[in-house]
């Protein structure tokens, strides 16, 4: 039997009918057609379908829908659109901090809440932040770089930027 | 991966959570954040018809401190757990094997008492709970009762949990005064690991001698264990490397380790004494003498 169930989806709210057994990530990705998020592994190791509920990154294939009631959820169509990229999207673009994409939905979700707690990381500290989420291409180190552009961006600090 | 289909409950107390799984005798399952069932409901290792999300109860996601030691609420979160002042402060060792715990986003949204529940061997904080002596607090329908860790720990994802009982919260005794701590874990990679083994000592030293040890150990059995021999090995030594050599062997017959597809049982028993004897001497090197 369906349940009614009220959030807060990309800043707005959002009211579904769901099944008990719907995870966030159906929920996302097959009722409300915001297929950004990805699922890979399923079982909660590979971060692709990372997500934020109150501005922390989740594994939504790994969250019941019903678990998200009177929260807030924000995907990577909220953060951004190709007219107006965040920070963390254009550094990502910049730096080529992806080959196929698969893993950069999550990414970039788990370095939005990274740089909300801690606006200057230090490698370390992003490397711990995304050893959740798996990259088979780059190597990860492209994706550091953008993550550290992005971070100086936002405090203004951008090297190239002041360059320019 | 697609979850069969069940019923839902959403509690507003323990109570309710107690009463919901009386009326679900047969299929009736507690869900908290569900990190670990979810994942075996979706490997059919569990079928549970209705799932009871403590989630909904409000006021359980608490981790303080007062003069009887540390208490941690069914809901609070490993994040919650780990960035807890106190934690850091008083109980290091569980701040260390909480860390190490998956990724943030499974710290995030998975419960310290949930992943107690389980009842699997290889979990991070399961020794370093032992190795601090805590005790669970459970709600049931004939009342409340107390357990040590280490009789609530039964077997392979088996605990002491009886019908219709509901952990509330989860007791840590004041650790003794000037006591060294140390948590190692050995995994595969660096992250998104479970423990292969793992190893949790808490260690009290007077006038450079052990008067009080204990020692705990993950992916070493069915289920994670205290090393008692280990623990009788240390009682009243110097810390030498004779010492701690013998501890680490008492530990390794402690163990009762299988083989499986991450690790065979000799090995296993060989990463217990590594483990062991590493996490002693950092221990005995962080205690006031």
């Amino acid at each position: 039997m369906s349940r009614n169930l009220e959030f807060e989806l990309n800043g707005k709210a959002c009211r579904r009918d769901v099944e008990p057994n719907t995870l966030l990530k159906d929920m996302l990705r097959l009722d409300l057609g915001m297929t950004g998020t990805k699922e890979t592994c399923g079982e909660g190791i590979c971060g692709a379908c990372t997500v934020l509920v109150n501005g922390m990154p989740v594994r939504s294939c790994l969250v019941l829908a019903m678990q998200v009631g009177n929260h807030s959820v924000e995907t990577i169509e909220g953060i951004g659109n190709a007219q107006n990229l965040h920070p963390l999207q254009q550094a990502f673009l910049e730096h080529g901090a992806f080959q196929c994409g698969w893993c950069t939905p999550g990414m970039i979700m788990t370095a939005k809440a990274l740089l909300a707690a801690n606006p200057d990381p230090s490698e370390a500290e992003i490397r711990d932040a995304i050893r959740g989420n798996l990259c088979r291409c780059t190597g990860y180190v492209k994706i550091v770089e953008a993550i550290q552009a992005a971070a100086a961006t936002a405090r203004g600090s951008n090297p190239l930027a002041q360059s320019q | 991966m697609a979850l069969p289909k069940f019923d839902y409950i959403a509690p507003r107390s323990l109570q309710e959570a107690c009463a919901a799984l009386e009326a679900h005798p047969d299929g009736g399952k507690l869900l908290a954040g569900g990190q670990s069932i979810v994942r075996m409901m979706k490997y059919r290792v569990i079928e549970p018809t209705c799932l009871i999300d403590l989630k909904s109860i409000p006021g359980l996601d608490y981790v303080r401190m007062d003069d009887s030691g540390l208490h941690i609420g069914a809901l609070a979160t490993h994040t919650q757990v780990l960035e807890s002042q106190a934690v850091q402060r008083e109980y290091p060792v569980l701040a260390d094997a909480e860390r190490e715990v998956s990724a943030s986003a499974v710290r995030n949204w998975g419960t310290l008492v949930g992943n107690l529940c389980v009842g699997h061997a290889a979990s991070d904080p399961a020794p370093a709970l032992l190795a601090l002596e805590a005790r669970m607090s459970i709600i049931g329908p004939s009342g409340t009762r107390t357990v040590p860790l280490d009789q609530f720990f039964k077997g392979h994802l088996w605990t002491d949990l009886q019908a219709a009982e509901v952990v509330s919260e989860i007791q840590v005794p004041k650790p003794p005064r000037g006591c060294g701590m140390a948590y190692l874990a050995h995994t595969g990679r660096a992250a998104m690991e479970t423990p292969l083994v793992s190893a949790a000592v808490v260690l009290v030293m007077e006038r450079g001698r052990c008067v009080n040890a204990r020692i705990a150990l993950a992916g070493s059995a069915e289920t994670a264990i205290r090393a008692l021999g280990a623990e009788r090995a240390l009682l009243g030594m110097s810390l030498d490397d004779a010492t701690v050599a013998a501890a680490a062997s008492a530990a390794q017959e402690d163990a009762s380790p299988d083989s499986d597809v991450f690790g065979s049982a000799e090995y296993r028993r060989r990463l217990v004494g590594v483990y062991v004897r590493d996490a002693i001497k950092l221990a005995a090197q962080r205690a006031a003498v």
